[in-house]
């Protein structure tokens, strides 16, 4: 029996095998207890996240656009709940979420031309508190609010606004079921999975679109410092070298797994760069200031770009960043656009995850384990003046541009996910 | 302010006798401008008799543009007559919303308050008193309070004494410690300010001394602050102030400064009854300097304003 | 699987069964399966496992077994089969109420979890005696106890085990065992009894297992000549030992082999490597160096567990983490966790605690390093450190708790002191104004040990208290009257603080603890010993020193045999012919030899001796001391004339001197000069006694060995006068005693 296989522990792959065969909530608990034991983490957590709310658009029970939205938002803030440091789920429901809304908005438009007669029906529905008969039906569902009280709208009109906001929920005026929308529920079924593909294609993609600018932003010459290189970093890197001859100084130590603790830090990364004819220096982390001054430009990757243009970043990247800043050398941001979050950090992001005290203590050094309290934080906040460009997958950002990308992203009335997440009750 | 005018609006049209569309909105154009006319700070009242009028005339477009952008949310769209009536039938409930709005802007507001921390504010705004009671509400957030008061605003003294009087530990600082304290309390972490009016650009004008705060905010060196402001999304006007002195530019009538008419020349004395109070007169604070607006319908960064200006249109 | 009733011959056919039981084996690979003994049979946690089993106390507000549990899950096991004891319908109950653990829950991880229950059981053997007889277990399985917590991954653990087993059939275990260094380690600290593991390094082969543990009086451990055989090997005492096995059925069939064997370290593992002659089986360690793992086996070891889970030593098994359903821990700040519904009032203080839903502190409270369960009300200016306080707990204001355990749903009144140790039951109340003893800590529960409600005592919880202080049932005092090494390391493991204050334990086995054990055995074979040490291997040991004799000396004897006359030597009552026939019982069960016994008298009398130096027993001089130590008791002068020494040959008395000399030299915290006056006056007594004469004297002067090394130089030297005189002095020995007396006081002035 060959010892290779069945490694038991459970991770992200053997998930993703075991979803069809899970029952609904069964997947999701799955993955709420991998992303608690951090057996799934970062870019991961973005993967794993589309694959079971595509589970919940395959395999709960709706049938109407508004009990959808509310089964995806019901187990999405679960998720993100379980993670409240990997802001990426909470985008990742929100991009399934609007995806829901806007192929919901469609079918609309299309049953409303082919049954224009028929949309008397829909007037059956709780009337207005206008006394008049209520003219046509609206395009599309009111803004649900499923988690919170909170009424979110996108217009200023708001305060003069006909529709009831707050005192009686306004979901389900617009959702009546018609014999054609039971029929359109499959269609819309099929549809929003499709699209949760293409968000897990966008993904998948997202770090070769950005190796993809590579050629851009570096030039023949230059000395790049690459701060703990991810692994969206290390691919812009190596297509940046099959282009471009220059050196890559990269700081940091890398922190992933134990087994490979011989080998200097990076080393295949390095292996692969030199390959090319780049040539890679390595630093320790004290020496990064000796270096910025020789250093044309800084790069590092985000867990999650906030918007106010803030990073959340491994801990270590914030010293990278300031040094750069403090010599006015670029600071290069790589992140996907599924990593721009519509909400400002939290208090729990600028005060950091806190990690195993064991990276820097062995928990065998008996007295240092007595008496010291070791703080291993293991996330950053970087704030936005310290970063130069914000290198997505759909090119190169500047601060100003976030709200634009993040409007076209998300819908705001699924911003509200963080507020739910915050008051957070069950 | 601004539900102020929208109400003394609604009164217009129900003492106008129902006539044409047109004939309607020429009347309430008047009386706008009256209404701006009478206050040397027409800013406030300009949102709300902005958004009034606007609502009226949409009407007009009737709801078939409305059908093909399909962008409007909440929001369906009446004929005018149906608009009017709408109007003259829920003025009350356009000033509970307005409430509402503060109350939803407390919800907001108050999770960027954070335990352990200082938040710095001036001007007695109302709705950041909420955002602090709010979260002083909250057991398991204990904050402080720096209150810059100037001894002059009536308003901020109101303040101070209800934050007290829910338990909060407040501090009273003069407008002239303002860098000392910021440069000295580390503890500061957020600076909260209210505002009568958002302009379309994302910047304020709001009362004289805001935008100090917000620059010493951003250039006093030491620790992450945020300068947040806290409006609802009604008090938005439509208006850039572009050129020096902005405030004037936009209407606002208030001693110009860059006149230094101290000598030789005396002001008119009806002039100088048509001028803003000192105590009132108001600044104009940057975009650049504001990290962002706590509104009722969420937290939005300075440069979305006009993203909202522009759904409002 | 159809041997069970194996007495000793059943090893045999523990052999021959195996190719049968290879098919089963290989079959259901992939299927991990995990057994978990959720009983110990012990009474460390009592009085709080009166009433809730040990795997559902709160360790920081989760009940210990969730971490087993998840454990297991992070570990992709997929059958568990829970042994309950006692408390068994608690246990199950508990687990049929989860949500994830639920056996028919489709949110459990496990594809099945039974609960298996043997009615007649008493120890760990003989669950899984009774595990064997079921069938149950297929191929390899994870054992564990079901207070484990660990954030190891078992992945490499278990690949190697299986390469292992597919190279040799042979080798059916490997325990997982986390090293913690070779400094004073709180967790090392806590664990009681020190495993010590004799282990090839290369291969991880366990060679030898045995236990030490700072109550017994012999600190060496003997090593079995077939170690030395083996080649290269290390010694190592700096393991943590987290019960964490990965077995082979074979294993199983072991256990039933030998129905005797109750505990699975101790007796199992012991006897099995002790046997592997006979039974072939190699059993195998994992030594891991990072990652978590410990068994919150006692309350020290709870007490540090918690601690490190505060501290985050164990991601992600942490309270933020909220790996439980219904949590909600939020970091906040002072290094704390608190769940929602968490009142800390404005200007009370929370560091490094957790503090679960809806409990309050009120103002002017400082909480620091502490566990704070559901719904506590913690009144105005508490203080509570370093101290854990379960559920539904109400304190009053003013009190102080310091470093104790307040259990579920307890009222402390106000301005009440509870000091270190202190352990307080499930609904005991304790009225205003209360101080609890510090010495000894006290332990007060509703229950006494024999499930029945005790009377409230008054005097200890006030008039409006209900409560009466805990009896710890255990062999304590009579073992110590009985003989000396039946203590019960237990003893050690029951209290919230590690101490050794109060057992009653002699300075000088303390001291011993050291490095004393030089005198253990001949100098020579110590020597050797450890240099074959360190040929062989390095010794990574805590115990400075370790002893190999003969294989078939009777070590404990020694240990016995000097305890129980030590002990005798101390008692009040004039009663030393007891000792005395133990002492014959001991020799003649032992079969010790000669120099044995005359070994142990000298180092019994001598450690007396010493010890009657010392501030706490007297601090009496030397000559006072030697003639206290040996002429009090009735019957001890001629014990030694007899016993000790054993015979009237010049030869035998110089033996005895020279045991004397060297055992004067093993103590520890006697300085040579004293220890050399010490000698002087011991053997002046013995010769004044007459169980020395002078010619026996003077051929231990004359021998070679009591001038060997620095140290037995210096005592010899302080002799020289007393020989001298002896040279000198034929006949007027009377008058001239007092005289060498006065010569020794002076002696004693010039040391100082």
């Amino acid at each position: 029996m060959a010892p290779s296989q069945a490694t038991h522990v459970p991770n992200l792959d053997n998930l993703i095998k075991s979803l069809n065969s899970l029952p609904l909530e069964a997947s999701i608990e799955s993955l709420i207890f991998l992303l608690k034991r951090r057996q799934v983490t970062g870019d991961e957590c973005a993967k794993a996240t589309a694959h079971v709310l595509r589970q919940v658009v395959a395999k709960s029970k709706w049938n109407d656009v508004d009990q959808l939205l509310s089964r995806v938002q019901s187990a999405g803030s679960r998720l993100a709940r379980a993670a409240p440091l990997e802001p990426v789920i909470g985008n990742i429901v929100r991009r399934v979420l609007g995806l829901i809304r806007d192929e919901a908005s469609e079918d609309r438009n299309v049953d409303d031309l082919a049954s224009e007669a028929a949309s008397d029906i829909q007037s059956l529905a709780p009337s207005a508190p206008s006394p008049q008969k209520a003219a046509p039906a609206p395009v599309r569902p009111p803004p649900t609010v499923v988690s919170t009280g909170l009424q979110v709208s996108k217009s200023m009109f708001n305060l003069l606004s006909v529709a009831e906001t707050g005192d009686t929920p306004v979901t389900g005026a617009s959702t009546p079921l018609s014999q054609a929308q039971t029929a359109s529920v499959h269609a819309l079924r099929s549809e929003v999975m499709d699209g949760i593909e293409e968000i897990l294609d966008e993904i998948n993609q997202a770090d070769d679109q950005i190796a993809g600018f590579a050629d851009i932003q570096i030039h023949p010459g230059d000395y790049v410092l690459a701060y703990q290189p991810s692994r969206t970093v290390e691919r812009f890197l190596v297509k940046a070298a099959s282009k471009r001859r220059f050196t890559v100084i990269i700081a940091g130590l890398e922190s992933r797994n134990h087994d490979a603790i011989t080998e200097p830090p990076y080393a295949a990364l390095r292996k692969r760069l030199n390959a090319a004819g780049v040539n890679t220096i390595n630093l320790a982390s004290n020496g990064l200031m000796a270096y910025i001054p020789r250093v044309n430009k800084v790069i590092f990757g985000a867990k999650a770009v906030y918007q106010n243009g803030g990073l959340l970043v491994d801990s270590g990247c914030c010293i990278a960043a300031q040094a750069a800043h403090e010599y006015l050398k670029p600071v290069i941001v790589l992140c996907p656009v599924y990593k721009f979050c519509p909400e400002d950090p939290s208090d729990e992001v600028s005060r950091g995850e806190l990690g195993n005290p064991s990276s820097y203590v062995s928990y065998a050094d008996g007295p240092e384990v007595d008496a010291l309290e070791v703080e291993n934080t293991v996330t950053d906040y970087i704030p936005p003046e310290l970063v130069d460009v914000y290198l997505t997958n759909l090119g190169p950002q500047t601060q100003h541009h976030l709200a634009s990308i993040l409007a076209d992203h998300y819908k705001t009335e699924d911003i509200t996910l963080g507020l739910a997440l915050q008051l957070g009750e069950p | 302010m601004g539900v102020a005018a929208i109400e003394s609006l609604i009164e217009v049209l129900r003492a106008t006798p129902s006539s044409t569309a047109m004939e309607t909105v020429e009347v309430v154009r008047k009386e706008k401008a009256k209404l701006l006319a009478s206050t040397p700070n027409p800013l406030p009242l300009l949102a709300g008799a902005d958004l009034f009028e606007q609502y009226l005339l949409r009407s007009l477009r009737g709801p078939t543009a409305e059908g093909s952008t399909g962008s409007s949310a909440s929001d369906r769209v009446l004929s005018f007559e149906q608009t009017r009536q709408h109007l003259l039938d829920n003025k009350q409930l356009f000033a509970q919303r307005a409430k509402m709005a503060r109350d939803n802007i407390a919800l907001w507001g108050s999770r960027y308050v954070s335990d352990g921390r200082i938040v710095l504010t001036a001007g007695g705004s109302r709705t950041v008193t909420k955002i602090l009671l709010r979260a002083a509400a909250d057991p398991s957030k204990h904050f402080k309070v720096i209150y810059v008061v100037d001894g002059r605003n009536r308003r901020s003294d109101v303040a101070v004494a209800q934050l007290r009087a829910a338990g909060l530990e407040v501090e009273t600082i003069s407008p002239h410690k303002v860098a000392y304290v910021l440069a000295n309390q580390k503890q500061i972490n957020l600076v909260l300010v209210g505002t009568e009016v958002v302009m379309q650009n994302g910047g304020i004008i709001s009362g004289m001394g805001t935008a100090q705060l917000a620059h010493l905010t951003k250039t006093v060196k030491g620790g992450i602050r945020r300068f947040y402001v806290a409006a609802e999304t009604h008090k938005i006007c439509r208006k850039t102030p572009i050129a020096y002195p902005m405030v004037n530019r936009v209407g606002v009538r208030q001693k110009d400064v860059s006149k230094f008419d101290n000598i030789g020349v005396d002001p008119a004395p009806d002039d100088a009854a048509a001028l803003l109070a000192e105590q009132d007169e108001v600044d104009y604070t940057d975009p650049e300097l504001i990290d962002g607006f706590i509104t009722e319908q969420g937290v939005k960064m300075a440069s979305a304003i006009w993203e909202m200006v522009d759904v409002y249109l | 699987m159809s041997s069970k009733q194996g007495g000793k011959g059943g090893a045999a056919a523990g052999k021959a069964k195996k190719p049968a039981k290879a098919g089963t084996d290989e079959k259901r690979e992939d299927v991990l399966q995990a057994v978990i003994l959720a009983d110990s049979f012990q009474d460390r946690f009592k009085p709080f496992t009166l009433e809730t089993p040990r795997c559902l106390l709160p360790l920081v507000n989760v009940p210990v077994i969730e971490y087993t549990l998840e454990f297991l899950a992070s570990n992709g096991v997929q059958e568990v089969f829970i042994y309950c004891g006692a408390h068994s319908e608690s246990i199950e109950q508990y687990i049929r109420e989860s949500l994830r653990w639920s056996p028919g829950s489709i949110l459990s991880p496990f594809s099945s979890l039974e609960f298996i229950r043997v009615s007649d059981a008493h120890s760990i053997g003989d669950f899984l005696r009774d595990l064997d007889k079921r069938a149950i277990i297929a191929g390899d399985f994870i054992l564990v106890h079901g207070d484990l917590v660990a954030n190891i991954q078992l992945d490499a653990a278990l690949a190697k085990h299986r390469a292992r087993r597919e190279a040799n059939r042979d080798a059916c275990m490997t325990m997982v065992l986390r090293s913690v260094g070779e400094q004073p380690h709180r967790a090392a600290r806590a664990r009681g009894i020190t495993p010590v593991f004799v282990v090839d390094p290369t291969t991880g082969r366990c060679l030898q297992y045995e236990e030490t543990h700072p109550l017994q009086s012999e600190h060496h451990l003997v090593l079995d000549p077939a170690v030395f055989s083996h080649g290269e090997f290390e010694i190592r005492s700096d393991l943590i030992d987290c019960g964490i096995d990965i077995c082979t059925p074979d294993i199983l069939a072991l256990w039933s082999e030998s129905f005797d064997y109750e505990l699975p370290r101790k007796n199992f593992l012991h006897g099995v490597l002790k046997d592997w002659e006979l039974n072939g089986k190699m059993l195998f360690t994992e030594i891991l160096d990072d990652g978590y793992a410990a068994r919150a086996s006692n309350l020290q070891m709870y007490d540090c567990i918690s601690k490190d889970v505060l501290e985050r030593w164990t991601l992600p098994f942490v309270p933020d983490s909220n790996l439980v359903h219904g949590q909600t821990y939020r970091r906040i700040k002072g290094g704390s966790y608190a769940e929602d519904h968490v009142v800390i009032e404005r200007g009370a203080k929370v560091t490094q605690s957790a503090l679960g839903r809806g409990t309050t502190v009120q103002t002017g409270s400082v909480v620091s390093r502490s566990v704070i369960g559901k719904r506590c009300k913690i009144g105005k200016n508490v203080r509570i450190e370093n101290s854990y306080i379960w559920d539904d707990a109400v304190v009053g204001d003013g009190t102080s708790i310091f470093h104790s355990i307040v259990a579920g749903s307890v009222v402390v009144g106000a301005n009440c002191r509870i000091p270190e140790g202190s352990l307080i039951s499930f609904n005991v109340h304790l009225d205003n104004g209360i101080q609890l003893p510090s010495k000894p800590p006290a332990r007060i529960s509703l229950l006494s040990d024999e499930q029945q409600r005790a009377e409230t005592d008054v005097s200890l919880v006030g008039k409006g208290g209900k409560g009466a202080l805990y009896q710890v049932v255990t062999e304590e005092e009579e073992s110590d009257d009985e003989d000396g090494v039946k203590r019960d390391p237990a003893i050690l493991q029951s209290s919230l603080i590690y101490s050794l204050e109060g057992l009653n334990l002699s300075t000088s086995s303390i001291s011993t603890l050291a490095s004393e054990d030089g005198y253990g055995s001949d100098d020579e074979i110590s020597t050797a010993a450890s240099l074959q040490g360190s040929d062989f291997g390095q010794t990574r040991d805590r115990l400075s020193s370790f002893a190999s004799d003969d294989a078939s000396k009777p070590d404990s004897f020694h240990a016995d045999a000097v305890s129980g006359l030590v002990d005798a030597l101390r008692a009040d009552d004039d009663d030393f012919d007891s000792a005395k026939l133990e002492f014959m019982g001991l020799r003649l069960a032992n079969n010790a030899s000669d120099s044995a016994m005359r070994r142990a008298i000298a180092v019994a009398f001598v450690r007396r001796a010493a010890e009657l130096l010392t501030p706490p027993h007297g601090a009496l001089e030397p000559t006072r001391a030697a003639e206290r130590a040996l002429a009090a008791k009735a019957g001890a002068v001629k014990f030694i004339r007899e016993v000790g020494v054993g015979g009237d040959s010049v030869a035998q008395q110089a033996d005895f001197a020279l045991a004397v000399q060297k055992a004067l030299l093993a103590v520890k915290d006697l300085e040579p000069a004293r220890a050399g006056t010490l000698l002087a006056a011991l053997l002046q007594q013995l010769y004044s006694l007459d169980v020395l004469e002078e010619d026996g004297i003077l051929a231990w002067w004359a021998d070679e060995r009591a001038a060997e090394g620095e140290g037995m130089n210096k005592l010899r030297e302080k002799c020289r006068v007393l020989v001298e005189w002896l040279e000198n002095a034929d006949e007027e020995e009377s008058s001239e005693e007092e005289e060498e007396e006065d010569d020794d006081d002076e002696d004693e002035e010039d040391d100082d």
